[in-house]
C-alpha cells in the first residue's frame, strides 16, 4: 500500500486545528496559573517534577502530534477485507492487556487512591501514563472501523449489534473496575456511535436495561460513590467531608464574578480548591477569567463539535462518517460531563477537561483523537450533501465503502 | 433505515452534546445570577481576614510639651498552641531564652487548649525576640504592640492615671479622656491561603489607623516634681500619713503642681494598693479649720458688721455662749479685729459669725464656691460637705467661722484663697488645657470660659485681707512660710480630725495646713498644703508642719517661673506683734 499524505486544508480541518490549539493554550497558561502557589514555583523544582513544565512539553509534543495524525490518512485504521493484518485491532488488543495490566498490583500504580497508571521508564523520570487515555482512542477507531465493516448488521441483534456491545462493554468493565467516570463515558460515546451506524433504538433500550443494572452495582461496589451522589444533593450539609470539592468549585466560580479576578489573580487555589490543576480548572478559568471566561471556554468546545458535526456529515466513507461522530462526541461529552461536575450539576467525578486540564497523556491522546478528526475533515468534501440530494433513498451504504482506501 | 436517517441521528447525537453545553452556559449564569453574590461572600469569608491596625494611644504632655504618658512599642512571644508540633519542646526553648522555668509555661500552653492566640511573655527584649524566631518552631512568634509607659514614673500618678494591660483608660485622665486619647483603629484586609497565611493585600484593603489625640495639661512637671519632693519630705519630716499639695494659678485657674503622698507608680499600679490611686486633691473633703477663717472674716469687713481696728475680748481663751464652750488654743484677753486672724482666736471668729448670722454666713460660704464643685474637670471631684441652711443648728453659726461644721476639697480652698489673689474673682481651675492632634494642631480647647462674675468681696476688703494675711506670715516667731525676696501672704491651719462616729474629735489626730499666695503686690501663685497626722510629739501646728513645706515649694516655683521679687533686700517686715504664733 502506498501511503499519501493528506496535505490539503479545508475550513473546516483548520477550524478543527485552531480551536484544539487555543484550548491546548489555555491549558498551558491555566495550569500554570492554577499551579501557582506559596510553595515552591514551577522553576524551582526539576523540570520533570514540575507539572507545569511538563504539561507545557506535553502540549507542544501533542500539538506536533495533532498535526501528524491530521495528515495521515485515517483510513489506513479501517478493516480491509481480505487481510489479516489489520492495525486496529492490534491497537484494540494492545490497549485492552495495558487495560488489564494496571489492574495488576504492582504493576499499576495507585496515584489518589486509584490505580490507573502505569509507569514508563525510569522511576526517576516519574513517567507515567493512564491506559484508560489509551481506550479513548482505541475504543473509538476500533468501533467506527467495526461498525463500517459489519454495515446493515448492525441492525440484527444476534449477529451485529451483541457481538459489537460486548466489545464495548470489554473497554468499559476493564476501565470501570478503577475509573468509574471514564467508564461511563466510554459506554456513552460507545451506544452513541453503535446509534450513529445504525441500530435498532430498541435494541439499544432493551440492552440498556442490564447495562443500568450494572451500572448501579457499580455504584454501590464503592461506598465513596454512594456518598458522591447522597453529597450532591446538598454539599453544603457537609463542607468539610464530602461536600468539600464541590462547595469549593462553586465557591471559586462564583468569586470571579462575570469579568473574573484577572488572570492569575485567582486566590481558591491556594489551597481552598483540590485539583484546581487538574479535574477542576474549568472553576480557576471561572474565577480568573469570569463567567464570560467560562462560556468563552465552552462556545470553543461548541466550536469543536459543531466542526465535528460537518466532519462527520461531510464524511466520504462510513468509516469516516463514525469516526469523526466518535471523536467529536469523545470530546463534547467529557467536556460538558467535566463541566457539568465542576458546576455541581452532576455528581462528582474524577473526569478532566479535555485539551485543557493538566495531564501528559490526557492531552496527547486527545490531540490524536482530533488529528483524526482533522484528517476526516480535509478528506470531506468542501459542500456538505443537501439532505434531498445523494443516494438518500438508497440501501445501507456497504463495507466496501468504508474501506474504499484501499481501493 | 436510509443514509437521510442515519444523517439525523448524527445530526441529534453530536447535537445533544451542544444541547448539554447550552444547558451548562446556563448553569453558570444561573450560579453566578441566583447564587453568586452569596457564594462570592462565602469565599471572601473563608480567603480574607480583617487584621486590626491598632492606633497608638496619644500621649500626655505637661504644660511645656514633656511626656508624663507614653507610648512606646513592646515585643511579646505568643504561641499557637494548635500547630505546635511538641508543646514540651517549645515551652523549653521560650524558657531557655527568657531564662524562665519551662515547668511553668508548658501547663499554661496545654491549658491554653483550642485557642489560637496565647501570649507566653509580655515585653522581652529585642535579642531575645530574634532568638526566638531564630529558632523557628512552627506556632511560636513574636509580636509588637503599642504599650503605655510612663516616663516620669510616680509623677502626678493620680491625677494622670493608668491604663489596663489591654490599653483602655481605667483611672484618671488617662480614664476621663480616653474617647480623645484611644483614637481609633485601622483595618488591614488581607487574603489568605487554605493554611490562613497571608499572601496579598486586599483591594482597598487598607484603612489606616488615625492615632489618639495628645492631652496637654497646665500642670509643670518641673513645678510638679518639686512640690512632690516637698510634700514627700515634709510628710516624712513629721512622721505623718500623707500629704495633698496643689499649686494654682489665681488668674487663670490653671493648676501647676497637684501632689498626693504617698503616690504609686503607675507603670506597676498593681504593685499598690487602691487607696493610692485616688487623686485626693479632688475628691477628699476636710474640715479646714483656720484656713477657712479669712472667708468668714472678708465677709465681715465686707458686711461692715466689724472694721479693722475694733477689739475683741478674747474671754481668756474660754468663752460659753448657748450650750457651746468655745476655746482658745493659748488665752488671750483682747485682740484686734486683725490680730484674731493673726493669732487664730476661736472665740474671736466665733464672735464676728455671731454678728453675721447664719444667712450671711452662708451666703458668702457659698460665693466662695464652698459646698459645690470646682469644676476642674476631672472626674470624681467631691462637692465637699455645706449642709444647707435650713438644717443648721445652735452650733453652727459660731462653728463654721473656725471652720468646722464644713468639708471642704482642697482644691476648693485653693480655688477660694485664690479670690484674695486675683482681684476678688471666684476662678475655675482646670488641669487638661486642650486635645491636640499629632501635628500639633488644637482639637479642642479645654480652658474653661472666662465669665466675668461679680468680685466676692469689695477691692478694700481684699486689700485690707490681704495685709492680714501677710501679717500671719511676717509676724510668725518662727516666719516658717517667709521668703527672703518676695512677700508670702497666708493662713495657717490646724484641724482635728473628726471621729469616725461623729461625736467629736480624735486625741492628737491633726491635719495640719497652709494655704498661701505671692507676691502679695501683684499675686501669680497659690499654694495649699495639707498634712496628715503628723506626730503629734514631733509638731502639729500647720505653721509648724506644712508652712515651710509651702515655702520650699513656692521658692522653687518662682524662681523657675522667674517671677520677680517684691522686697527690698533686708527690709524689716515685722509688725509689733511677734509674742506667739498658733493657730
Amino acid at each position: 500500500m502506498k501511503l499519501r499524505l493528506d496535505t490539503q486544508s479545508t475550513p473546516s480541518s483548520m477550524s478543527v486545528i485552531i480551536t484544539t490549539a487555543a484550548l491546548m493554550g489555555l491549558g498551558v497558561v491555566m495550569v500554570f496559573s492554577a499551579g501557582e502557589s506559596l510553595g515552591a514555583g514551577p522553576f524551582d523544582k526539576g523540570f520533570l517534577a514540575s507539572p507545569e513544565l511538563r504539561q507545557a512539553a506535553f502540549t507542544c509534543i501533542a500539538l506536533c502530534a495533532l498535526l501528524i495524525v491530521s495528515i495521515i490518512p485515517s483510513r489506513i485504521w479501517a478493516i480491509r477485507k481480505g487481510k489479516w493484518i489489520q492495525p486496529v485491532v492490534f491497537l484494540a488488543l494492545i490497549a485492552l492487556t495495558l487495560l488489564a495490566m494496571v489492574l495488576i498490583p504492582g504493576i499499576g500504580e495507585k496515584r489518589n487512591g486509584a490505580r490507573r497508571w502505569l509507569n514508563v521508564g525510569p522511576d526517576s523520570l516519574g513517567l507515567g501514563f493512564q491506559p484508560s487515555e489509551i481506550a479513548k482512542l482505541a475504543l473509538t477507531l476500533f468501533l467506527a472501523a467495526w461498525c463500517a465493516w459489519i454495515g446493515p448488521r448492525i441492525r440484527k441483534f444476534w449477529t451485529g449489534l451483541l457481538p459489537t456491545l460486548m466489545f464495548v462493554g470489554l473497554f468499559v468493565g476493564l476501565v470501570g473496575v478503577e475509573d468509574f467516570g471514564t467508564a461511563a463515558l466510554l459506554a456513552l460515546v460507545g451506544t452513541c456511535v453503535i446509534l450513529g451506524a445504525g441500530a435498532r433504538l430498541w435494541h439499544i433500550i432493551l440492552m440498556g436495561m442490564p447495562a443500568v443494572i450494572g451500572l448501579i452495582y457499580l455504584v454501590i461496589q464503592r461506598p465513596n460513590r454512594v456518598q458522591r451522589l447522597l453529597t450532591f444533593m446538598n454539599p453544603e450539609a457537609d463542607p468539610q467531608g464530602a461536600g468539600y470539592q464541590p462547595v469549593q468549585s462553586l465557591l471559586t466560580i462564583a468569586s470571579g464574578g462575570w469579568w473574573g479576578r484577572g488572570l492569575g489573580a485567582g486566590v481558591q487555589k491556594y489551597g481552598y480548591l483540590p485539583e484546581g490543576r487538574t479535574d477542576f480548572i474549568f472553576s480557576v478559568i471561572c474565577e480568573e477569567l469570569g463567567i464570560i471566561g467560562g462560556i468563552a471556554v465552552i462556545g470553543l468546545f461548541a466550536v469543536l463539535l459543531w466542526q465535528g458535526r460537518k466532519a462527520t456529515s461531510r464524511a466520504p466513507s462510513d468509516f469516516g462518517r463514525l469516526l469523526a461522530l466518535g471523536v467529536t462526541l469523545m470530546v463534547g461529552f467529557q467536556a460538558a460531563i467535566n463541566i457539568a461536575v465542576v458546576t455541581v450539576s452532576v455528581p462528582t467525578k474524577g473526569i478532566s477537561l479535555p485539551l485543557v486540564s493538566a495531564g501528559g497523556t490526557g492531552v496527547i491522546f486527545f490531540a490524536i483523537l482530533i488529528g483524526l478528526l482533522a484528517n476526516v475533515a480535509r478528506a470531506a468534501p468542501t459542500e456538505e450533501p443537501q439532505w434531498d440530494s445523494g443516494p438518500s433513498d438508497a440501501e445501507w451504504p456497504n463495507a466496501e465503502m468504508a474501506a474504499g482506501g484501499a481501493a | 433505515m436510509t443514509r437521510r436517517d442515519l444523517r439525523l441521528r448524527e445530526h441529534l447525537l453530536i447535537g445533544l452534546a451542544l444541547l448539554g453545553l447550552g444547558a451548562l452556559v446556563g448553569r453558570l449564569v444561573y450560579i453566578k445570577s441566583f447564587d453568586g453574590t452569596r457564594l462570592a461572600a462565602k469565599a471572601d469569608r473563608q480567603q480574607r481576614a480583617d487584621i486590626p491596625i491598632k492606633a497608638r494611644r496619644g500621649l500626655i504632655l505637661d504644660a511645656r510639651g514633656r511626656i508624663i504618658s507614653a507610648t512606646t512599642l513592646r515585643t511579646s512571644v505568643f504561641a499557637d498552641p494548635q500547630v505546635l508540633p511538641d508543646t514540651q519542646v517549645a515551652a523549653e526553648t521560650v524558657a531557655r531564652i527568657l531564662d524562665l522555668d519551662p515547668a511553668e509555661i508548658a501547663p499554661d500552653l496545654l491549658a491554653a487548649g483550642d485557642r489560637r492566640f496565647f501570649v507566653i511573655k509580655r515585653g522581652i527584649t529585642e535579642e531575645q525576640a530574634e532568638q526566638i524566631r531564630d529558632a523557628g518552631i512552627y506556632g511560636l512568634g513574636t509580636f509588637s504592640e503599642p504599650f503605655r509607659s510612663y516616663p516620669m514614673e510616680e509623677l502626678a500618678a493620680a491625677t494622670i492615671g493608668f491604663v489596663s494591660p489591654d490599653g483602655t483608660g481605667i483611672s484618671g485622665i488617662e480614664h476621663q479622656c480616653d474617647h480623645w486619647l484611644r483614637g481609633e483603629n485601622g483595618v488591614k484586609t488581607i487574603v489568605r491561603d487554605a493554611r490562613r497565611k497571608a499572601f496579598w493585600l486586599a483591594e482597598e484593603g487598607y484603612r489606616p489607623a488615625r492615632d489618639g489625640y495628645h492631652v496637654v495639661l497646665t500642670i509643670d512637671a518641673e513645678i510638679q516634681t518639686a512640690v512632690e519632693n516637698e510634700l514627700a519630705a515634709g510628710v516624712a519630716r513629721y512622721n505623718a500619713e500623707s500629704g495633698v499639695a496643689v499649686v494654682i494659678h489665681p488668674h487663670t485657674g490653671a493648676v501647676l503642681a497637684m501632689a498626693n503622698y504617698p503616690g504609686f507608680d503607675p507603670n506597676n499600679y498593681t504593685d499598690f494598693g487602691e487607696e493610692r490611686y485616688r487623686n485626693r486633691v479632688i475628691t477628699d473633703p476636710y474640715e479646714p479649720g483656720s484656713t477657712f477663717k479669712p472667708f468668714i472674716a472678708a465677709a465681715a469687713l465686707a458686711e461692715k458688721v466689724v472694721n479693722m481696728d475694733e477689739v475683741f475680748d478674747c474671754e481668756h481663751g474660754s468663752w460659753t455662749e448657748g450650750a457651746r464652750t468655745l476655746k482658745d488654743h493659748h488665752p488671750y484677753d483682747f485682740l484686734t479685729f486683725q490680730e484674731i486672724l493673726i493669732k487664730s482666736s476661736n472665740i474671736g471668729m466665733g464672735k464676728l459669725g455671731l454678728r453675721l448670722g447664719n444667712r450671711n454666713l452662708y451666703e458668702y460660704v457659698r460665693r466662695c464656691g464652698f459646698g459645690e464643685q470646682t469644676g476642674i474637670g476631672l472626674e470624681g471631684e467631691s462637692e465637699g460637705l455645706l449642709r444647707p441652711l435650713v438644717r443648721w443648728n445652735a452650733f453652727s453659726t459660731t462653728s463654721l467661722p473656725m471652720g468646722q461644721e464644713i468639708g471642704v476639697t482642697p482644691i476648693q480652698l485653693a480655688r477660694s484663697f485664690c479670690i484674695f489673689a486675683n482681684g476678688g474673682r471666684l476662678i475655675t481651675p482646670y488641669v487638661i488645657r486642650a486635645i491636640v492632634d499629632a501635628e500639633g494642631r488644637v482639637v479642642q480647647d479645654m480652658t474653661p470660659p472666662e465669665h466675668d462674675s461679680e468680685p466676692v468681696y469689695p477691692p478694700d476688703v481684699l486689700d485690707q485681707m490681704r495685709q492680714i494675711l501677710c501679717s500671719v506670715v511676717n509676724d510668725s516667731p518662727s516666719r516658717s512660710a517667709q521668703l527672703p525676696s518676695h512677700q508670702v501672704f497666708g493662713k495657717t491651719g490646724t484641724a482635728q480630725i473628726a471621729r469616725k462616729d461623729g461625736r467629736g474629735y480624735e486625741k492628737k489626730a491633726y491635719v495640719s495646713s497652709f494655704v498661701a499666695g505671692v507676691p502679695a503686690e501683684n499675686p501669680e501663685l497659690v499654694a495649699f498644703v495639707a498634712i496628715r497626722r503628723p506626730d503629734a510629739s514631733v509638731g502639729y501646728y500647720g505653721g509648724q508642719v506644712a508652712a515651710p513645706v509651702v515655702r520650699e515649694i513656692l521658692r522653687h516655683t518662682l524662681a523657675y517661673l522667674r517671677i520677680p521679687g517684691d522686697i527690698a533686700p533686708n527690709a524689716d517686715r515685722a509688725t509689733a506683734m511677734t509674742e506667739d504664733y498658733n493657730d
